[in-house]
């Protein structure tokens, strides 16, 4: 399958999905007006992907600096085809990145948790960012 | 219920870092949440901070964006408005609107809900709502207010509506958003 390579914008995140690096990662800030237009790409690639017969280990990063709540309604969509393709017995897990004095996003990662039956890793980075 | 212009008497003008009056689109929406973030920066907040406002004002501004339409009743004007205050380490973010009787009727309950929440009922009602979808038609403005509540002072969202004729009024909110603290 194709990679899927997003630059990201102001208000768009960095949006990398590569089957053959293994990379699947979301980074960035996620505010857009209209959050279907952005993340549906994104959907239905993961969709594509579950459907083929892929077999290899997923680790999905997602690493926010801040995401509005029409983001958060998709980024759930994305967390329920990872249940999915644990489901099809692919191994899955996510880690949810936060700035470590970001209690919001730390809190938005254990809301995830607490709602999806996958593997869910909340892993704290020190750093510094602008809006 | 208190309204905005009430609140902002006891602020102080000098407390008013930006206040605007005019149509809201997404491109003021990102130099708005730009200009916001420098001056927070030079008050010396924290980023952690620094974002939980970007945050509660970019939800507000982007509900005002799809409910705010219509800004003329006959040869009068009501555009939008919004006002950003720094008040004894709280900031304060308002916006005002025109809305519809329907719409009106959708707010004052959700926010009337909203207002009666404990945290822990607050992210209940959050889960609940981001699981089983939009409850409102125009996109998520639901799940918005629920957020801007659960990171606002007293968890309270503070309202008003004042009637224009009968279709449409001025609806006008605020809250205080204060510095994250973590609950065990």
């Amino acid at each position: 399958m194709k990679a899927i390579y997003i630059q990201s914008t102001q208000d768009t995140p960095q949006v990398t999905l590569d089957i053959q690096k293994g990379i699947f990662e979301i980074k960035g800030n996620s505010y857009p007006e209209n959050s279907a237009q952005f993340y549906n790409p994104i959907i239905e690639w993961l969709q594509e992907l579950l459907a083929s017969n892929y077999k290899n280990k997923i680790v999905f990063d997602f690493n926010f600096d801040y995401f509005n709540t029409s983001s958060a309604k998709f980024i759930l969509e994305i967390l329920r085809i990872l249940e999915e393709f644990q489901e099809k017995s692919v191994e899955t897990m996510v880690r949810w990145h936060y700035f470590e004095d970001d209690i919001d996003i730390l809190e938005s990662g254990e809301d995830y948790k607490g709602i999806v039956s996958i593997p869910f890793e909340l892993v704290s980075r020190d750093d510094t960012l602008d809006m | 219920m208190a309204d905005l212009l009430s609140y902002l008497k006891d602020v102080g003008k000098n407390d008013i870092i930006f206040a605007y009056k005019g149509e809201i689109n997404t491109q003021l929406l990102r130099s708005i949440v730009q200009s916001a973030d420098a001056k927070m920066d030079e008050f010396g907040e924290n980023l952690g901070f620094r974002k939980r406002v970007s945050g509660v004002l970019i939800e507000i501004l982007q509900n005002v964006m799809r409910h705010g339409s219509n800004t003329k009743i006959g040869q009068d004007e009501y555009y939008p408005v919004m006002i950003i205050a720094r008040h004894n380490d709280e900031y304060i973010i308002g916006t005002g609107n025109l809305i519809n009787h329907q719409e009106k009727e959708f707010l004052e309950n959700h926010i009337n809900k909203v207002n009666s929440l404990n945290p822990d009922q607050l992210k209940e009602f959050y889960q609940e709502v981001l699981k089983n979808g939009s409850i409102s038609s125009k996109g998520g403005a639901g799940l918005g207010i629920i957020d801007v509540a659960r990171k606002a002072k007293d968890n309270r969202v503070n309202y008003d509506f004042k009637e224009i004729n009968e279709d449409y009024m001025f609806f006008s909110m605020f809250v205080s958003v204060q510095k994250p603290i973590r609950k065990q």
